[in-house]
Protein backbone atom coordinates (compact mmCIF):
# COMPACT_ATOMS: atom_id res chain seq x y z
CA UNK A 1 0.00 0.00 0.00
CA UNK A 2 3.03 2.48 -1.04
CA UNK A 3 0.48 4.87 -2.82
CA UNK A 4 -1.46 5.79 0.38
CA UNK A 5 0.57 8.28 3.21
CA UNK A 6 1.91 6.83 6.34
CA UNK A 7 -0.68 7.99 8.60
CA UNK A 8 -3.24 6.10 6.51
CA UNK A 9 -1.27 2.80 6.05
CA UNK A 10 -0.93 2.64 9.86
CA UNK A 11 -4.50 3.33 10.20
CA UNK A 12 -5.37 0.47 8.11
CA UNK A 13 -3.20 -1.72 9.40
CA UNK A 14 -4.83 -1.51 13.14
CA UNK A 15 -8.16 -2.05 11.65
CA UNK A 16 -7.10 -5.30 10.17
CA UNK A 17 -6.05 -6.71 13.26
CA UNK A 18 -9.81 -6.39 14.26
CA UNK A 19 -11.92 -9.58 13.92
CA UNK A 20 -13.38 -9.90 10.91
CA UNK A 21 -12.05 -6.99 9.36
CA UNK A 22 -10.07 -7.99 6.01
CA UNK A 23 -7.77 -5.61 4.13
CA UNK A 24 -10.31 -4.55 1.92
CA UNK A 25 -12.69 -3.41 5.02
CA UNK A 26 -9.86 -2.07 6.18
CA UNK A 27 -9.14 0.54 3.80
CA UNK A 28 -13.57 0.83 3.36
CA UNK A 29 -13.50 1.76 7.37
CA UNK A 30 -10.13 4.33 7.19
CA UNK A 31 -11.36 6.30 4.31
CA UNK A 32 -15.04 6.24 5.79
CA UNK A 33 -12.99 7.49 9.06
CA UNK A 34 -11.16 10.20 6.96
CA UNK A 35 -14.25 11.98 5.56
CA UNK A 36 -16.27 11.58 8.88
CA UNK A 37 -16.54 15.17 11.74
CA UNK A 38 -14.35 15.42 13.81
CA UNK A 39 -16.69 15.51 16.27
CA UNK A 40 -18.07 12.09 15.62
CA UNK A 41 -14.15 11.17 15.92
CA UNK A 42 -13.59 12.37 19.22
CA UNK A 43 -16.96 10.61 20.14
CA UNK A 44 -15.51 6.96 18.49
CA UNK A 45 -11.95 7.45 20.16
CA UNK A 46 -13.39 8.49 23.75
CA UNK A 47 -16.00 5.86 23.71
CA UNK A 48 -13.09 3.27 22.97
CA UNK A 49 -10.79 4.77 25.70
CA UNK A 50 -13.81 4.96 28.20
CA UNK A 51 -13.73 0.86 27.53
CA UNK A 52 -10.21 0.58 28.16
CA UNK A 53 -10.30 2.58 31.20
CA UNK A 54 -13.32 1.87 32.62
CA UNK A 55 -14.56 -1.85 32.34
CA UNK A 56 -13.04 -4.12 33.87
CA UNK A 57 -13.59 -8.40 34.41
CA UNK A 58 -15.97 -8.77 37.26
CA UNK A 59 -13.70 -10.45 40.13
CA UNK A 60 -16.51 -13.48 41.16
CA UNK A 61 -17.94 -14.04 38.21
CA UNK A 62 -15.34 -12.71 35.75
CA UNK A 63 -17.90 -10.62 33.89
CA UNK A 64 -17.38 -7.29 31.90
CA UNK A 65 -18.54 -4.78 34.05
CA UNK A 66 -17.80 -1.09 34.76
CA UNK A 67 -18.19 -1.82 38.77
CA UNK A 68 -16.96 -4.72 40.92
CA UNK A 69 -18.29 -6.95 41.67
CA UNK A 70 -20.79 -6.86 38.71
CA UNK A 71 -24.02 -5.86 39.27
CA UNK A 72 -25.79 -9.46 38.95
CA UNK A 73 -23.31 -10.75 41.64
CA UNK A 74 -24.57 -8.09 43.97
CA UNK A 75 -27.84 -8.15 43.21
CA UNK A 76 -30.83 -8.75 45.73
CA UNK A 77 -33.30 -10.00 43.51
CA UNK A 78 -30.82 -12.44 41.77
CA UNK A 79 -30.98 -16.36 43.14
CA UNK A 80 -27.71 -17.14 44.81
CA UNK A 81 -28.14 -20.73 44.88
CA UNK A 82 -27.76 -21.57 41.10
CA UNK A 83 -24.82 -20.69 38.85
CA UNK A 84 -24.88 -20.53 35.05
CA UNK A 85 -21.41 -21.24 33.15
CA UNK A 86 -21.03 -19.60 29.90
CA UNK A 87 -17.68 -19.62 27.43
CA UNK A 88 -18.25 -15.85 26.60
CA UNK A 89 -19.45 -12.63 27.89
CA UNK A 90 -21.54 -12.35 24.98
CA UNK A 91 -23.16 -15.48 25.82
CA UNK A 92 -24.86 -14.02 29.35
CA UNK A 93 -26.58 -11.34 27.16
CA UNK A 94 -28.40 -14.54 25.21
CA UNK A 95 -29.46 -16.05 28.44
CA UNK A 96 -30.70 -12.78 29.54
CA UNK A 97 -32.88 -12.06 26.67
CA UNK A 98 -34.99 -14.57 27.75
CA UNK A 99 -35.76 -13.35 30.82
CA UNK A 100 -36.69 -16.28 32.89
CA UNK A 101 -33.01 -16.40 34.49
CA UNK A 102 -32.42 -15.15 37.40
CA UNK A 103 -29.69 -17.28 39.13
CA UNK A 104 -26.15 -15.83 38.77
CA UNK A 105 -23.29 -16.41 36.23
CA UNK A 106 -19.91 -17.44 36.04
CA UNK A 107 -17.46 -16.87 32.52
CA UNK A 108 -14.66 -19.01 31.82
CA UNK A 109 -13.66 -17.22 28.74
CA UNK A 110 -12.90 -18.97 26.85
CA UNK A 111 -13.56 -23.38 26.09
CA UNK A 112 -11.01 -26.17 26.35
CA UNK A 113 -9.20 -26.74 22.89
CA UNK A 114 -5.97 -28.95 22.65
CA UNK A 115 -5.47 -28.13 18.89
CA UNK A 116 -6.02 -24.34 19.66
CA UNK A 117 -3.44 -24.99 22.41
CA UNK A 118 -6.49 -24.07 25.32
CA UNK A 119 -5.65 -25.92 28.29
CA UNK A 120 -7.25 -26.02 31.78
CA UNK A 121 -5.67 -23.53 33.21
CA UNK A 122 -6.53 -21.05 30.24
CA UNK A 123 -9.95 -20.11 31.42
CA UNK A 124 -11.26 -19.50 34.29
CA UNK A 125 -12.53 -22.56 36.13
CA UNK A 126 -10.60 -22.41 39.77
CA UNK A 127 -12.67 -19.46 40.63
CA UNK A 128 -15.62 -21.47 39.90
CA UNK A 129 -14.82 -24.19 42.25
CA UNK A 130 -13.92 -21.44 44.79
CA UNK A 131 -17.47 -20.06 44.81
CA UNK A 132 -18.99 -23.29 45.00
CA UNK A 133 -17.09 -24.08 48.77
CA UNK A 134 -20.12 -22.33 50.44
CA UNK A 135 -22.98 -23.86 50.56
CA UNK A 136 -25.23 -21.36 49.03
CA UNK A 137 -24.87 -22.66 45.67
CA UNK A 138 -26.97 -26.13 44.86
CA UNK A 139 -26.96 -26.30 40.89
CA UNK A 140 -24.38 -25.41 38.56
CA UNK A 141 -25.59 -24.77 34.90
CA UNK A 142 -23.48 -25.83 31.84
CA UNK A 143 -24.23 -23.59 29.15
CA UNK A 144 -21.17 -23.74 27.02
CA UNK A 145 -21.44 -24.39 23.33
CA UNK A 146 -22.95 -27.18 21.85
CA UNK A 147 -20.02 -28.01 19.78
CA UNK A 148 -16.91 -30.73 20.64
CA UNK A 149 -14.60 -28.28 22.51
CA UNK A 150 -17.85 -26.84 24.60
CA UNK A 151 -19.01 -30.07 25.65
CA UNK A 152 -15.64 -31.25 25.88
CA UNK A 153 -15.56 -28.23 28.83
CA UNK A 154 -18.55 -29.29 29.83
CA UNK A 155 -17.73 -32.37 30.94
CA UNK A 156 -14.30 -31.27 32.24
CA UNK A 157 -15.99 -28.81 34.96
CA UNK A 158 -19.01 -31.53 35.92
CA UNK A 159 -16.20 -33.26 36.67
CA UNK A 160 -14.99 -31.07 39.37
CA UNK A 161 -18.02 -29.67 40.46
CA UNK A 162 -19.91 -32.77 41.19
CA UNK A 163 -17.44 -34.13 43.91
CA UNK A 164 -18.55 -31.07 45.86
CA UNK A 165 -22.02 -31.92 46.31
CA UNK A 166 -23.11 -29.64 43.98
CA UNK A 167 -26.02 -30.62 41.36
CA UNK A 168 -24.93 -29.87 37.91
CA UNK A 169 -26.85 -29.52 34.85
CA UNK A 170 -25.88 -28.72 31.09
CA UNK A 171 -28.41 -26.90 29.14
CA UNK A 172 -30.65 -29.28 26.45
CA UNK A 173 -29.31 -30.07 23.10
CA UNK A 174 -30.62 -30.98 19.86
CA UNK A 175 -32.61 -30.05 16.74
CA UNK A 176 -33.26 -26.17 16.55
CA UNK A 177 -36.60 -24.72 17.08
CA UNK A 178 -38.26 -24.30 14.36
CA UNK A 179 -36.59 -25.98 11.42
CA UNK A 180 -37.85 -29.11 10.00
CA UNK A 181 -36.63 -32.50 11.66
CA UNK A 182 -35.44 -33.86 8.32
CA UNK A 183 -32.46 -32.04 8.45
CA UNK A 184 -31.01 -33.12 11.65
CA UNK A 185 -28.03 -34.87 11.06
CA UNK A 186 -27.34 -37.79 13.32
CA UNK A 187 -25.36 -36.36 16.16
CA UNK A 188 -28.19 -33.60 16.46
CA UNK A 189 -30.75 -36.48 16.62
CA UNK A 190 -28.74 -38.71 18.94
CA UNK A 191 -28.96 -35.56 21.44
CA UNK A 192 -32.52 -35.14 21.32
CA UNK A 193 -33.35 -38.14 21.46
CA UNK A 194 -30.96 -38.33 24.67
CA UNK A 195 -32.43 -34.80 25.96
CA UNK A 196 -35.73 -35.61 25.38
CA UNK A 197 -38.61 -35.27 28.14
CA UNK A 198 -41.61 -36.71 29.48
CA UNK A 199 -44.47 -35.20 29.01
CA UNK B 1 -16.93 -23.16 -10.87
CA UNK B 2 -16.22 -27.13 -10.95
CA UNK B 3 -17.92 -29.18 -8.51
CA UNK B 4 -16.60 -31.51 -6.73
CA UNK B 5 -17.21 -34.71 -4.65
CA UNK B 6 -15.20 -35.99 -2.31
CA UNK B 7 -15.06 -37.94 1.38
CA UNK B 8 -12.90 -36.21 3.72
CA UNK B 9 -11.72 -35.74 7.59
CA UNK B 10 -12.48 -32.43 9.12
CA UNK B 11 -9.19 -31.40 10.98
CA UNK B 12 -9.91 -28.57 12.12
CA UNK B 13 -11.98 -25.58 12.19
CA UNK B 14 -11.61 -22.10 12.61
CA UNK B 15 -14.12 -19.52 13.00
CA UNK B 16 -14.63 -16.79 10.30
CA UNK B 17 -16.73 -13.75 10.02
CA UNK B 18 -19.82 -13.85 12.35
CA UNK B 19 -21.22 -17.05 11.33
CA UNK B 20 -18.90 -19.02 8.99
CA UNK B 21 -16.38 -21.60 9.33
CA UNK B 22 -13.09 -22.28 7.79
CA UNK B 23 -12.14 -26.09 7.80
CA UNK B 24 -9.36 -27.78 7.34
CA UNK B 25 -10.35 -30.85 5.45
CA UNK B 26 -7.94 -34.16 4.70
CA UNK B 27 -9.97 -35.51 1.21
CA UNK B 28 -9.78 -38.73 0.29
CA UNK B 29 -9.47 -37.50 -3.33
CA UNK B 30 -7.66 -34.55 -3.30
CA UNK B 31 -5.76 -34.66 -0.50
CA UNK B 32 -5.57 -31.36 2.40
CA UNK B 33 -7.49 -28.13 1.64
CA UNK B 34 -9.33 -25.90 3.49
CA UNK B 35 -13.01 -24.84 2.90
CA UNK B 36 -15.23 -22.23 4.00
CA UNK B 37 -18.77 -23.22 5.04
CA UNK B 38 -21.08 -19.85 5.17
CA UNK B 39 -23.43 -19.85 8.22
CA UNK B 40 -22.31 -23.03 9.32
CA UNK B 41 -22.40 -21.57 12.60
CA UNK B 42 -25.85 -20.58 12.31
CA UNK B 43 -27.64 -22.18 15.23
CA UNK B 44 -30.19 -23.52 12.31
CA UNK B 45 -27.24 -23.99 9.81
CA UNK B 46 -27.75 -26.72 7.30
CA UNK B 47 -24.46 -28.27 8.12
CA UNK B 48 -25.62 -29.36 11.54
CA UNK B 49 -22.29 -31.44 13.33
CA UNK B 50 -21.29 -32.71 10.49
CA UNK B 51 -18.39 -29.85 10.15
CA UNK B 52 -16.91 -30.62 13.62
CA UNK B 53 -13.42 -31.82 14.04
CA UNK B 54 -12.68 -35.33 13.17
CA UNK B 55 -16.24 -35.99 11.39
CA UNK B 56 -16.05 -38.19 8.23
CA UNK B 57 -17.90 -36.78 5.94
CA UNK B 58 -18.81 -37.26 2.60
CA UNK B 59 -18.88 -33.56 0.94
CA UNK B 60 -19.61 -31.21 -2.27
CA UNK B 61 -17.44 -28.50 -2.83
CA UNK B 62 -16.75 -25.72 -5.70
CA UNK B 63 -13.25 -23.87 -6.42
CA UNK B 64 -13.00 -20.51 -7.10
CA UNK B 65 -10.52 -19.47 -9.66
CA UNK B 66 -7.38 -18.33 -8.18
CA UNK B 67 -8.86 -18.44 -4.67
CA UNK B 68 -6.94 -20.76 -1.86
CA UNK B 69 -10.36 -21.73 0.15
CA UNK B 70 -12.78 -23.55 -1.70
CA UNK B 71 -16.36 -22.88 -1.26
CA UNK B 72 -18.28 -26.31 0.93
CA UNK B 73 -21.65 -26.22 -0.94
CA UNK B 74 -22.81 -29.45 0.78
CA UNK B 75 -21.52 -32.42 4.00
CA UNK B 76 -22.93 -35.30 5.24
CA UNK B 77 -21.71 -37.31 8.01
CA UNK B 78 -20.09 -40.75 6.84
CA UNK B 79 -18.79 -41.38 10.53
CA UNK B 80 -19.14 -38.97 13.68
CA UNK B 81 -16.53 -39.00 16.14
CA UNK B 82 -18.31 -36.55 18.38
CA UNK B 83 -19.52 -38.33 21.15
CA UNK B 84 -15.87 -39.39 22.13
CA UNK B 85 -14.54 -35.96 21.61
CA UNK B 86 -16.86 -34.37 23.78
CA UNK B 87 -17.37 -37.02 26.72
CA UNK B 88 -13.40 -37.65 27.52
CA UNK B 89 -11.29 -34.58 27.89
CA UNK B 90 -8.22 -37.13 27.22
CA UNK B 91 -9.65 -38.67 24.23
CA UNK B 92 -10.68 -35.20 22.82
CA UNK B 93 -7.25 -33.99 23.25
CA UNK B 94 -6.00 -37.30 21.73
CA UNK B 95 -7.92 -36.75 18.83
CA UNK B 96 -6.86 -33.21 18.50
CA UNK B 97 -3.29 -34.13 19.01
CA UNK B 98 -3.81 -36.58 15.61
CA UNK B 99 -5.49 -33.78 13.58
CA UNK B 100 -3.00 -31.86 14.61
CA UNK B 101 0.19 -33.89 13.35
CA UNK B 102 -2.36 -34.61 9.94
CA UNK B 103 -2.10 -30.43 9.47
CA UNK B 104 1.02 -30.00 10.08
CA UNK B 105 2.29 -33.13 8.21
CA UNK B 106 0.15 -33.07 5.01
CA UNK B 107 1.29 -31.37 2.52
CA UNK B 108 -1.93 -29.63 0.90
CA UNK B 109 -3.62 -30.96 -2.19
CA UNK B 110 -1.65 -34.12 -2.12
CA UNK B 111 -3.99 -37.64 -1.94
CA UNK B 112 -2.41 -40.14 0.56
CA UNK B 113 -4.51 -43.06 0.49
CA UNK B 114 -2.23 -44.62 3.56
CA UNK B 115 -2.55 -41.40 5.80
CA UNK B 116 -6.36 -41.99 5.09
CA UNK B 117 -6.79 -45.30 6.06
CA UNK B 118 -4.25 -44.36 9.19
CA UNK B 119 -6.68 -42.20 10.72
CA UNK B 120 -9.77 -44.08 10.12
CA UNK B 121 -8.45 -47.18 11.49
CA UNK B 122 -7.03 -44.99 14.46
CA UNK B 123 -10.26 -42.88 14.80
CA UNK B 124 -12.18 -45.96 15.16
CA UNK B 125 -10.26 -47.53 17.80
CA UNK B 126 -10.37 -44.78 19.91
CA UNK B 127 -14.09 -45.24 19.33
CA UNK B 128 -13.90 -48.81 20.41
CA UNK B 129 -13.04 -47.71 23.54
CA UNK B 130 -8.95 -48.48 23.35
CA UNK B 131 -5.84 -47.87 25.06
CA UNK B 132 -6.22 -43.46 24.23
CA UNK B 133 -1.90 -43.38 24.93
CA UNK B 134 -0.85 -46.36 22.72
CA UNK B 135 -3.22 -45.26 19.76
CA UNK B 136 -1.64 -42.12 20.13
CA UNK B 137 1.86 -43.21 19.82
CA UNK B 138 1.15 -45.84 17.05
CA UNK B 139 -0.30 -42.89 14.60
CA UNK B 140 2.82 -40.69 15.72
CA UNK B 141 4.77 -43.41 14.60
CA UNK B 142 3.42 -43.91 11.32
CA UNK B 143 2.35 -40.30 10.49
CA UNK B 144 5.52 -39.61 11.53
CA UNK B 145 7.00 -42.35 9.23
CA UNK B 146 4.74 -41.82 6.10
CA UNK B 147 5.82 -37.60 6.10
CA UNK B 148 9.45 -39.05 5.75
CA UNK B 149 10.39 -38.13 9.62
CA UNK B 150 10.80 -41.05 11.01
CA UNK B 151 14.21 -42.37 11.38
CA UNK B 152 14.90 -46.11 10.07
CA UNK B 153 16.55 -47.72 13.47
CA UNK B 154 17.66 -51.10 11.74
CA UNK B 155 21.19 -49.47 10.76
CA UNK B 156 23.53 -46.63 11.79
CA UNK B 157 23.66 -43.54 9.81
CA UNK B 158 27.04 -43.02 10.61
CA UNK B 159 28.56 -46.11 9.41
CA UNK B 160 26.08 -47.88 7.63
CA UNK B 161 26.25 -51.01 10.18
CA UNK B 162 23.16 -52.59 10.73
CA UNK B 163 21.63 -52.32 14.55
CA UNK B 164 23.10 -55.08 16.56
CA UNK B 165 19.81 -57.22 18.01
CA UNK B 166 20.81 -56.54 21.88
CA UNK B 167 22.51 -52.95 21.12
CA UNK B 168 20.90 -49.26 21.40
CA UNK B 169 20.62 -47.57 18.94
CA UNK B 170 21.29 -43.43 19.97
CA UNK B 171 19.10 -40.78 17.93
CA UNK B 172 20.68 -37.25 18.08
CA UNK B 173 18.64 -34.17 17.65
CA UNK B 174 18.62 -34.27 14.11
CA UNK B 175 16.67 -37.53 14.07
CA UNK B 176 19.23 -39.64 12.53
CA UNK B 177 19.82 -43.43 14.48
CA UNK B 178 23.95 -43.94 14.95
CA UNK B 179 25.33 -46.91 16.82
CA UNK B 180 27.44 -46.47 20.27
CA UNK B 181 30.68 -45.71 18.70
CA UNK B 182 29.04 -43.06 15.81
CA UNK B 183 27.07 -41.56 18.61
CA UNK B 184 28.11 -38.17 20.02
CA UNK B 185 26.54 -35.85 22.44
CA UNK B 186 23.22 -35.57 23.71
CA UNK B 187 21.05 -38.59 21.74
CA UNK B 188 18.02 -40.19 22.66
CA UNK B 189 18.37 -44.15 23.44
CA UNK B 190 16.24 -46.51 21.48
CA UNK B 191 16.68 -49.79 23.56
CA UNK B 192 16.26 -53.30 21.72
CA UNK B 193 12.53 -53.48 23.67
CA UNK B 194 11.47 -49.96 21.82
CA UNK B 195 12.69 -50.98 18.31
CA UNK B 196 10.75 -53.62 19.16
CA UNK B 197 7.73 -51.93 19.97
CA UNK B 198 8.13 -49.59 17.04
CA UNK B 199 8.15 -52.90 14.70
CA UNK B 200 5.04 -54.13 15.61
CA UNK B 201 3.28 -50.75 14.94
CA UNK B 202 4.68 -50.87 11.56
CA UNK B 203 3.37 -54.72 11.67
CA UNK B 204 -0.44 -54.58 12.95
CA UNK B 205 -3.56 -52.10 12.60
CA UNK B 206 -4.11 -49.35 15.83
CA UNK B 207 -6.54 -51.77 17.55
CA UNK B 208 -4.81 -55.10 17.77
CA UNK B 209 -1.38 -52.76 18.64
CA UNK B 210 -3.54 -50.91 21.26
CA UNK B 211 -5.01 -54.34 22.32
CA UNK B 212 -1.57 -55.63 24.02
CA UNK B 213 -0.37 -52.35 24.28
CA UNK B 214 3.42 -52.30 26.14
CA UNK B 215 3.79 -50.68 29.36
CA UNK B 216 3.37 -47.37 30.09
CA UNK B 217 7.43 -46.21 30.81
CA UNK B 218 7.94 -47.69 27.05
CA UNK B 219 5.33 -45.57 25.33
CA UNK B 220 6.50 -42.33 27.10
CA UNK B 221 10.16 -43.51 25.10
CA UNK B 222 8.14 -43.27 22.04
CA UNK B 223 6.69 -39.91 22.95
CA UNK B 224 10.11 -38.43 23.77
CA UNK B 225 10.92 -39.83 20.57
CA UNK B 226 8.29 -38.14 18.47
CA UNK B 227 8.97 -34.53 20.19
CA UNK B 228 12.62 -35.01 18.84
CA UNK B 229 11.54 -35.75 15.06
CA UNK B 230 8.89 -33.12 15.60
CA UNK B 231 10.91 -30.91 16.86
CA UNK B 232 13.75 -31.58 13.84
CA UNK B 233 10.98 -31.76 11.21
CA UNK B 234 8.92 -28.61 12.29
CA UNK B 235 11.60 -26.43 14.08
CA UNK B 236 9.27 -25.56 16.97
CA UNK B 237 6.54 -27.60 19.57
CA UNK B 238 3.04 -28.59 18.82
CA UNK B 239 0.72 -27.00 21.64
CA UNK B 240 -1.68 -30.38 21.37
CA UNK B 241 1.27 -32.73 21.86
CA UNK B 242 2.28 -31.42 24.84
CA UNK B 243 -1.77 -30.63 26.58
CA UNK B 244 -2.19 -34.38 25.33
CA UNK B 245 0.73 -35.59 27.66
CA UNK B 246 -0.12 -33.17 30.40
CA UNK B 247 -3.94 -34.46 30.55
CA UNK B 248 -3.33 -37.79 29.88
CA UNK B 249 -0.67 -38.01 33.20
CA UNK B 250 -3.29 -36.05 35.51
CA UNK B 251 -5.81 -39.04 34.74
CA UNK B 252 -3.11 -41.68 35.44
CA UNK B 253 -2.13 -39.89 38.45
CA UNK B 254 -4.95 -38.99 40.45
CA UNK B 255 -4.56 -36.62 43.48
CA UNK B 256 -1.96 -34.45 41.65
CA UNK B 257 -4.48 -32.37 39.55
CA UNK B 258 -7.68 -30.67 39.88
CA UNK B 259 -9.72 -33.33 38.53
CA UNK B 260 -10.49 -37.21 39.21
CA UNK B 261 -11.73 -38.89 36.45
CA UNK B 262 -14.31 -42.08 37.12
ZN1 LIG C 1 -20.08 -10.73 38.65
ZN1 LIG D 1 27.86 -46.41 13.40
Amino acid sequence: MLEYAEPIVKLIDELKRLPGVGGKSAQRIAFHLLRTEPAQIERLVGAIQEVRDKIVLCSICNNITDVDPCRYCTSAARDRSVILVVEEPHNLVTVEKTREYRGLYHVLHGALSPLRGVGPDDIRIRGLLERLRSDEVKEVILATNPNTEGEATANYVSRLVRPLGVKVTRIGMGVPVGSDLEYADEVTMHKSLQNRTEM
Amino acid sequence: MPLHNAQAFVLRTYKLAEADKICVLMTRQSGKLRGVAYGARKLKSRFGSCLEPFTEISLTYFEKDGRELVSISNAEIVRSHYAQAADSVVAGAAMSYVSDLCCEFLPDHEPSDPVYRLLTATLDAFGEGRDVNALVRYFEVWMLKLAGFYPDLRSCAGCGEPAAPGADVWISADGAPRCASCSSGRSLRATPAIRETIARILAKPPATFAESAPPGDQLDRLSELALLIIRHALERDLKSFALFNRLRRETETPGTHLENFE
